[in-house]
């Protein structure tokens, strides 16, 4: 018969803490009446522990389910998948907590803990929250060991003990796994949403959307070079381009795959190519950030028509990729379909604008001169704000060019891009960032949100080239040399969301130490365990020289099998007193004999024995006597001198050379 | 169908492991005799671990990789926990009880820890019987009383023993077949019924004088004994107490002639078995009142004594009537 295994009250506790910890990170993705759920099949739960309640009827449960589900179809119709299976898995986690009572049941629910603590870092991948797992991972295995406790031993910290002892002797073979385990594709698509809202620039551009994103000082992406980095002025980062105006609004219409060949062959190589890696943070998006030209770009990644490169789908994780660009203006023949995309314009509004375009473009000829006035314009009476006035007409641009005349660079693209449009020069606007902070201890870019900028970029059909032009640069000369945050840090809306950053609270310099430091712990934690699988090959051949079978073997072997026989060692080698020198004498007496058949009778006193012996080698029979004696002296009368100890020995000695062997 | 599969070649299994292992008072248990592989619960483990690989490997996510890597080492790093918890282990095969046929013989055994090393949740059983589960956490030796069914009177060898363990995280089982050189003798079960002939006529003409019997409850006062709980307070020695010479009772005999035979040829009218169990049911009757008694059956006489050897001699003798040499099951050990 098989006994049935009732849980006992030290590892309900445990269970107890283990839901709690493994669910409480999902507070913030789960819908929030799962919260209601928790709480009361925690709190019927605790009652029955003190013995104050009973375990719910079955009807009761039922409901409870049904009641699940409903609220789960209703949310499927919001959320995404992904965050309606996690929500599944914990309500079923929670649920089971109302028919808890045998060690099945716990092993049912620490089993899915341990899915739920893997599920975690679907939404979260932080450093704090890599320790929280493991953390949790320690308590929920505690949890299963007090499950194959017996009631006698109540220790209620054992566990805890027995647990993380484990996951150390546990931690050396996991690097090693992880290190050389092969990271291949996904095995099919998943969807990632998992229904969170990402800040960053969106694929459409109207007046005030880039200066609220100065707002928050999130990190966009990080930057690391190998070799030289762009001069602080040339850090433009493209994103993607806007080439739709519906006169308020830019938009970017679906823009074809570039063929590669067509275009370097044309690159001069007088430009300065630049070599890098970016982890870039979840955005929602397809765009990725590059500089200038991306000469050279992952395999999973494309470039378009207009030099941004895309992404296979959407980015809901952060991510890694290399990149080598070439700061160059951009030749291409622009053929009749795109240059006529790169003119489009509404059919009528901002007229006013309209007629100062051709009045520019009849007084001087040549798209040099048009830029060269546009500039000027806009230098001479243009004011470079991050709260601009709203432009609520319907002609947009003439309310900004002839009344407000204050604006964000967002204000500047989209008049200077309708302005060269409307005197018949293909232009686009550009959106992304400018600038990057540098942080001297890993030496890392890290662009945040708040350097969020538009720019427009024109064609110019002298050179057949695309040209980068920065009205900000005018209006605004100091956003190029200085940081964002030191240009900005007056104006009241500035970082309104990141209030530590906005008071200068991190700027002082003990402060900034630590958050830079901070950052380019963040920065390796990106890079070297959550981007692991772009390091992967590399890391091995630098570790192993070259990557082959039998090397990767010995890299597996060697360090498992020094662990495991370490953990081997600490638990089987025998740490018992020492022997007592007396008692080995003996044994090595007792052995020398055997071979004779004369060996120590059992029950026989190593008085008896001694006396038996001296009667059976007469010539030593002194020494047995001696012997006796000093064995008496040194069991009974407890006497502890080691001289005695050591004349004891020397008389076994002795005995043992006389004795002959058979 | 796949069910007597499996058990039959459980059974093979044990029957194989058991052969390994021979009958000993006492051992050790090290790499030659313990068993290991994943439990049940190791196995949905081991399915949980490969989902979390695929987790991992579909959304690309290092961190996923890594907690599923922990634990598979954990999976790992357990095998030897398991095993060390089993490993070292003495065990000490102490001695069976005698009991009734219908109850359950006990056999004792003792446990004792290797050096300093604890043992947790180790789990043991005879193959028949129930389990127990025992810890050696501070205590170096324990002592434990296994139990296992009869179902025939006689000398019982106790069944093959069961050793397994899953600490710490039950997923491997550790397990052990042990033969247990122990045995118990089952006596004849005990069936009221009858009346016993008085013993002149049983005897048939037994000239002996009548002896004189000494039945407890009587009223003759002989001595004093050791209060032991549940005893009569009336016969509590009070003025003894009182002196603060602990707590005694009273005994009282009743003095009679009750020498008797218990004989084979009482009831000729029940069959074997059922003659041993009312003899069985009279010896006891007679041997708490602490009558005289004496056995006769065909080939056996045991003369007519009193107190717990002979009681035991009496029982040993209708357990094992009629059975095979039982002297040789005795004395089978190596």
């Amino acid at each position: 018969m098989k006994p049935l295994f009732q849980l006992t009250r030290s590892s309900m506790i445990w269970l107890l803490v283990s839901i709690l910890m493994v669910t409480a990170p999902y507070a913030t993705v789960v819908p929030g009446w799962l919260f209601l759920l928790a709480v009361l099949t925690v709190g019927w739960r605790l009652m029955v522990h003190s013995g104050r309640w009973n375990f719910p009827h079955w009807s009761i449960r039922l409901v409870l389910l049904l009641l699940v589900l409903v609220g789960l179809l209703f949310e499927l119709r919001s959320g995404s998948a992904m965050v309606i299976t996690v929500s599944l898995l914990v309500a079923a986690f929670l649920l089971k907590l109302t028919e808890m009572y045998r060690r099945r049941d716990a092993l049912v629910v620490l089993y899915v803990a341990l899915l739920l603590i893997v599920c975690s870092f679907l939404f979260f991948q932080s450093i704090p929250m890599a320790f929280y797992c493991l953390l949790s991972l320690v308590v929920v295995t505690a949890c299963l060991n007090t499950v194959y406790r017996s009631q006698q031993n109540s220790d209620i910290w054992r566990p805890l003990k027995r647990s993380a002892v484990l996951y150390m002797q546990a931690l050396p073979m996991m690097l090693v796994l992880f290190v050389i385990f092969p990271r291949m594709g996904p095995l099919w698509q998943v969807d990632l949403n998992t229904g969170q809202s990402f800040t960053g620039l969106s694929d459409s551009l109207s007046p005030g959307d880039v200066s609220r994103l100065t707002r928050s000082a999130d990190i966009a992406f990080r930057a690391r070079f190998d070799g030289d980095l762009p001069p602080e002025n040339q850090r433009y980062w493209r994103g993607l381009t806007y080439d739709r105006f519906d006169g308020r609004r830019w938009s970017r219409t679906e823009l074809q795959q570039e063929s590669q060949t067509s275009l370097l062959t044309q690159f001069n190589s007088a430009y300065q190519d630049y070599r890098y890696q970016i982890v870039m943070e979840a955005t929602g998006q397809q765009w990725r950030y590059g500089l200038d030209v991306p000469l050279s770009f992952p395999a999973t990644m494309s470039r378009l028509s207009d030099l941004t490169l895309q992404g296979g789908e959407p980015l809901m994780q952060r991510t890694q990729y290399s990149l080598v660009s070439r700061s160059a203006p951009v030749r291409e023949p622009l053929a009749d379909g795109h240059y006529l995309r790169y003119l489009q314009l509404p059919e009528n509004g901002n007229e006013r604008a309209r007629q100062l375009a051709l009045r520019w473009a009849s007084e001087q000829p040549g798209v040099q001169a048009f830029t060269a006035q546009m500039l000027t314009f806009f230098a001479r009476d243009f004011r470079y704000t991050l709260e601009p006035p709203l432009l609520s007409g319907r002609d947009s641009v003439d309310q900004f060019l002839f009344q407000t005349r204050q604006g964000f660079c967002g204000h500047f693209a989209s008049a200077g891009a309708f302005l060269l449009r409307a005197a018949g020069i293909p232009a686009r606007v550009v959106g992304g960032y400018l600038g990057g902070e540098m942080n001297p201890l890993d030496g890392a870019l890290s662009v945040r949100q708040y350097e969020a900028h538009a720019w427009l970029e024109y064609w110019d059909s002298e050179d057949l080239s695309w040209h980068r032009l920065d009205p900000t640069s005018v209006v605004a000369p100091l956003r190029l040399e200085q940081s964002a945050a030191q240009l900005f840090s007056s104006e009241p809306s500035f970082l309104a969301d990141s209030m530590l950053m906005r008071t200068g609270f991190l700027s002082g310099s003990l402060l900034k130490q630590l958050r830079l430091r901070y950052e380019a712990l963040n920065y390796g934690w990106h890079r070297w365990v959550l981007n692991f699988h772009e390091h992967q090959t590399g890391f091995l051949r630098q570790l192993l020289g070259e990557i082959s079978v039998i090397r990767i073997l010995l890299l597996i072997l060697v360090p498992g099998g020094l662990v495991l026989l370490a953990v081997a060692g600490s638990l089987f080698i025998r740490r018992g007193p020492r022997k007592d020198p007396l008692f080995l004498a003996l044994q090595r007496l007792d052995k020398h004999l055997k071979q004779r058949g004369m060996q120590r009778l059992c029950g026989e006193t190593p008085g008896q024995f001694f006396s038996r012996l001296g009667q059976v080698f007469p010539s030593l029979s002194d020494e047995f006597t001696a012997l006796s004696r000093c064995y008496e002296q040194i069991s009974y009368a407890e006497n502890s001198d080691p001289q005695l100890q050591q004349q004891f020995r020397q008389l076994i000695n002795r005995c043992c050379t006389q004795i002959p062997q058979s | 169908m796949t069910g007597s599969i499996r058990q039959r070649l459980g059974r093979a299994v044990i029957d194989w492991s058991l052969r390994r292992s021979p009958r000993l008072k006492q051992l050790t248990l090290s790499q030659r005799r313990i068993y290991i592989m994943p439990s049940q619960a190791g196995a949905v483990f081991l399915m949980l671990l490969l989902v979390m690989l695929i987790l991992a490997i579909n959304f690309q996510n290092n961190l996923m990789f890594a907690v599923t890597f922990l634990l598979a080492s954990l999976f790992v790093v357990t095998i030897l926990h398991t095993y060390a918890n089993l490993s070292g282990l003495t065990i000490q095969f102490v001695r069976g009880h005698p009991c009734f046929l219908g109850e359950q013989a006990a056999f004792d055994l003792t446990l004792t820890a290797r050096g300093t090393r604890q043992y947790e949740s180790i789990q043991l059983r005879l193959r028949e019987g129930e389990g127990a589960a025992i810890d050696l956490v501070e205590d170096r030796q324990r002592s434990l009383t296994l139990y296992q069914n009869t179902h025939r009177r006689g000398y019982l060898p106790a069944d093959a023993l069961l050793i397994e363990t899953f600490y710490p995280l039950g997923l491997f089982r550790a397990w052990t077949w042990l033969q247990v050189d122990l045995k118990s003798l089952v006596y004849p079960r005990p069936v009221e019924g009858g009346q016993l002939p008085d013993m002149h006529d049983a005897a048939g003409g037994d000239q002996q004088s009548p002896h004189l019997a000494e039945r407890p409850g009587g009223e003759e006062f002989t001595g004093l004994e050791q209060y032991q709980a549940g005893m009569s307070l009336k016969r509590v020695a009070w003025k003894n107490y009182a002196r603060g010479q602990g707590m005694h009772a009273k005994q009282y005999v009743e003095l009679s002639d009750n020498r008797r035979w218990l004989s084979w040829e009482l009831w000729p009218e029940l069959s074997g078995e059922a003659r041993l169990s009312r003899l069985t049911w009279w010896a006891l009757q007679l041997h708490r009142r602490g009558e005289e008694y004496g056995l006769r059956l065909p080939g056996i006489e045991i003369r007519p004594d009193r107190g717990e050897s002979h009681r035991v001699r009496v029982l040993e003798a209708l357990a094992c009537f009629g059975l095979d040499s039982p002297v040789e099951l005795q004395e089978s050990r190596p």
